[in-house]
């Protein structure tokens, strides 16, 4: 176990900057998630981490020691790769022992770690299969007890579920989990998913265009988002955002919609008349009733849980949804109440979140 | 760090290879016969084969050779490698019948069709006699030992290509093929619209090795004529090898060796250059 | 696409290609015939089933060509070829697929000029140098000089398997702890294996087969190869046809068998360069 500091990394590949003075820490024993759209960076960072890419500028340290001139196999790290990475000519022992042979441990010490890793996994009758004999799950469920017969100090994670289909990736993701509450391993893991991310980490780091956009527990993010960027990453349905105006009239502080339509502003909301803001509302937080803006009705789904009503409004598309069975159909005129308390304000300029 | 491993490599390639062949460009410009010192002549060897009928002689029956099998074994091999593609049965033992020719040394292809086919005692065309069909041997005629030579090599040679040709027609997508057939293309039309545009690439290939390899041609040349009878099937290769060995001039060995690599030289452009537009390089 | 539109072009099908394999085998069919029959019966004709089958003719052919030496010969310089090419070629595919050094291009455009140059661009030096350090008639020089010969286009086809293999397989042992020579032995050469394999059997025809290298290099009635053995053999019993074809027979059957035996891997192997996905 062991914590991992970040402190102004950066990285470039010759004049291609794809990681800009990233710092941030994980704490001993946390599920650190870094999550963003492609080419954000983050796998660059896991890798960088491993070992596996140079560091352009600044340092990163494993339990307060600079590993930046380590090599990857003096870092006691292990690493699950999205294409599992497990040696198609060794057998699923010989694959999760490889690092232990390598350091030329015994053959019973060996046995008896991948036996309880086995054991953990539920690999004990495939421990004689090819990787080719497996299925994706079984694959993954190697390349996991790979890592973990090495028992090292940080656990990295590269999409380890991307290459299986959404049912087994449900299943997965709740495995890693409690994996991650039986070991209490420090552990990294890199995901495009925001999904994946909200439902595993402990902490997320939101990164965007080489950059960390905001770090925080999942809920935080969801709740309190730093800017439009991790508002509209974090959450699906995504937050939906409108462009307005604030104006002072004679029953107080309003913001004007593109359409015109008026709609009661924060009572925290100090910026001057004029200022052009960006509104954020979650889907679940429209009203649905005999106020509000009228918007009419495009497609309505039904999850059975939820009801999902994508309308619009002028030529701004709004997502609501709500756990009422709502009859609606192409067409209908139907009232949206904005909610007051819920509304986030952005910066429309620099994206920033407007706060109390 | 990993630089050391290409030590072996280049090792034995710089040594046997380069350092030679340095020297084989050096020596074309020396009077040498292999034993003596050197003497320095400039430009002499190269004149020296400019004035002599026999090299022009030789060129010559490179660039007939060239012209041969640019066209016959390339044509046949893709008429056989489509029509592989038409049938259902028989299809890899067919391909085993094809490719038998290539892994045959060089040496027994050559005695047999000289004892079995050409001879007029023994082979096919002694015993067509009895039927009052008169050949005579192609090696034996100066006008036609060439062309004796080249079938040998014809019949060593094409399989081989069909192969190929059909490897890479296996790999023409489905669905074209499937198209084509739909919209009622005949074999030929499907072969001149679908299939041959599908291995442009590998038959460019094909071409530009079936040049390299024709200035380089020596085995079949030397074991059955020997270049003979009186030059007349005498191609570059077989001249250098007899001036250096047997004539000890090495430096016009050098020189002739120097003109097979510029042809070489040329066509070897064209290949790297095909290698690199597929992405190796 | 299965099976042709009609039973005329099909007819037509099996008939050309019937006759190209005809065309093929006959040779090497009138070769095994006649490695069976008296030298007499093969003049009568070519073509006759033998009246008595000679199988004398295989046990003179085998001494006269002094094949007990020659084929020891060729399988010692076979085997070292095959030692030499895989052993240094590997290594080399493996950094210039992986692009382990900043050189790589030049390194590789440069393997790739030599795949075609001629051999007598450096054969005369050689030999002469060759000579001068008394190598001639040495087995084992020679099978150097072949490894120069058939390592750039091994190492062209090495490269392609080298490519196949997913780079994160390197980047997991690295991390399970192995170095980098580890890395090669114990990772990248059990996964590249079915490619060295073929390398082998086609740099190991290649050297059995070769004429001009071995019959310059190797004349001594000690060092001799198969090949160059028959070639002189050949050469010197022209009457005898019976007896010829018999020798003709015995060395290019240890090759036709393995053949076709292995024929898909040969196959793969020899077409495998030419042929783009």
């Amino acid at each position: 176990m062991a914590s991992v500091t970040l402190s102004s990394v950066s990285k470039s590949f010759g004049a291609v900057k794809v990681l800009e003075n990233i710092s941030t820490e994980i704490h001993e024993g946390e599920f650190v998630v870094l999550v963003g759209p492609s080419g954000c960076g983050k796998s660059t960072l896991l890798r960088m981490i491993a070992g596996l890419e140079d560091i352009t500028e600044g340092t990163i340290s494993i339990a307060g020691q600079v590993v930046n001139d380590t090599a990857p196999k003096e870092r006691d790290i292990a690493m699950v790769f999205q294409n599992y990475a497990l040696y198609p000519h060794m057998t699923v022992a010989e694959n999760m022992a490889f690092s232990m042979t390598l350091a030329g441990s015994s053959k019973a010490e060996k046995e008896r770690r991948v036996r309880e890793a086995a054991d953990i996994l539920g690999l004990n009758d495939l421990l004689e299969r090819k990787p080719k004999a497996l299925s994706g799950g079984q694959r993954q469920r190697v390349a996991m007890g790979r890592a973990i017969v090495r028992s090292p100090r940080v656990f990295l994670f590269d999409e380890p579920l991307s290459n299986l289909d959404a049912k087994l990736r449900v299943a997965m993701r709740a495995e890693i989990r409690a994996l991650h509450q039986r070991l209490k391993s420090t552990s990294i893991y890199v995901t495009h998913d925001q999904v994946e991310a909200m439902t595993m980490a402990d902490r997320i780091v939101v990164l965007n265009g080489g950059k960390i956009e905001q770090v925080g527990a999942p809920l935080k993010l969801y709740d309190d988002p730093a800017n439009t960027f991790v508002a509209s990453f974090i959450g699906s349905p995504a937050m939906n955002f409108m462009e307005a105006e604030i104006m002072d009239g004679d029953g107080g502080r309003s913001l004007v919609l593109q359409s015109g339509a008026k709609i009661t502003a924060p009572a925290w909301c100090s910026r001057p008349s004029g200022t052009p803001v960006t509104i954020g509302v979650r889907p679940e937080h429209f009203l649905f009733g005999q106020e509000g803006v009228e918007m009419s009705v495009e497609v309505v789904e039904h999850t059975g849980s939820e009801t999902h009503i994508i309308a619009n409004h002028g030529s701004q598309k709004i997502v609501a949804v709500t756990n009422q069975r709502l009859d609606a159909a192409y067409g209908d005129k139907m009232k949206l109440g904005f909610p007051t308390g819920t509304m986030l304000l952005f910066d429309r300029e620099t994206g920033e979140r407007i706060r109390e | 760090m990993h630089r050391l491993y290409l030590i072996p490599t280049l090792a034995i390639n710089l040594s046997i290879i380069l350092l030679p062949a340095i020297l084989t460009i050096a020596l074309a410009f020396f009077r040498w016969d292999g034993i003596s010192q050197p003497v320095f002549v400039g430009f002499d060897n190269f004149q020296a084969l400019a004035g002599d009928r026999v090299f022009w002689r030789a060129l010559t029956n490179n660039i007939i050779w060239t012209a041969i099998f640019l066209t016959i074994p390339i044509g046949f091999a893709l008429l056989v490698a489509s029509m592989l593609l038409l049938i259902s049965r028989g299809r890899i033992l067919l391909q085993v019948i094809f490719f038998l020719p290539i892994i045959i040394a060089t040496v027994i292809t050559a005695r047999v069709w000289q004892g079995m086919i050409f001879n007029p005692v023994s082979g096919i065309f002694g015993w067509l006699e009895q039927f009052g069909i008169h050949l005579t041997n192609p090696l034996t005629k100066t006008a036609t030992s060439l062309y004796g030579v080249a079938a040998v090599d014809l019949w060593h040679w094409w399989g081989f290509l069909a192969v190929i040709f059909f490897a890479a027609l296996r790999q023409v997508p489905a669905e074209q093929i499937e198209a084509a057939r739909l919209e009622g293309a005949t074999f030929f039309q499907m072969l001149r619209y679908v299939l041959l545009p599908g291995i442009k690439s590998t038959i460019m290939l094909m071409m530009i090795m079936t040049v390299i390899w024709s200035f380089l041609v020596f085995d079949f040349v030397f074991i059955m004529t020997r270049g003979g009878p009186a030059y007349s099937s005498e191609v570059l290769s077989t001249m250098a090898y007899r001036l250096a060995f047997y004539d000890l001039n090495v430096g016009k060995a050098a020189a002739t060796a120097l003109v097979i690599s510029l042809f070489g030289l040329v066509a070897t452009f064209f290949y790297i250059r095909a290698q690199a537009k597929d992405g190796d390089l | 696409m299965n099976g042709a539109d009609n039973r005329t072009t099909l007819t037509l099908t099996y008939v050309v290609l019937g006759m190209a394999a005809f065309i093929t085998l006959f040779p090497i069919a009138l070769m095994l015939l006649n490695s069976l029959k008296a030298a007499p019966e093969v003049i009568r004709s070519p073509l006759a089933v033998p009246e008595e089958i000679r199988w004398d003719n295989y046990t003179r052919a085998w001494r006269d060509g002094n094949f007990s030496t020659a084929f020891l010969n060729s399988a010692i310089l076979t085997v070292m070829t095959i030692i030499l090419v895989c052993g240094s070629g590997s290594m080399t595919a493996y950094v210039l697929a992986r692009k382990k050094i900043k050189s790589w291009r030049l390194v590789t455009g440069y393997l790739l000029a030599t795949t075609t140059a001629p051999i007598q661009l450096f054969l005369f030096p050689l030999y002469f140098g060759f000579a001068r350090l008394g190598l001639i008639d040495n087995v084992f020089a020679v099978s150097v000089i072949y490894c120069a010969i058939f390592s750039p286009f091994s190492i062209m086809l090495l490269r392609t398997y080298f490519l196949a293999v997913p780079k994160e397989l390197e980047e997991a042992a690295l991390i399970d702890g192995a170095t980098h020579w580890q890395v090669f032995t114990r990772v990248m050469l059990p996964i590249v294996w079915p490619g060295i394999l073929t390398v082998a059997l086609i740099v190991g025809l290649n050297t059995w087969n070769e004429f001009l290298i071995a019959t310059t290099f190797l004349q001594g009635q000690g060092s001799m190869t198969a090949i160059v053995s028959f070639f002189l053999f050949s050469g010197q019993y022209t009457t005898d046809w019976g007896q010829l074809m018999a020798g003709a027979t015995i060395v290019v059957l240890p090759v036709v068998a393995l053949f076709i035996f292995l024929q898909r891997r040969f196959i793969e192997g020899m077409t495998g360069g030419s042929v783009k996905g």
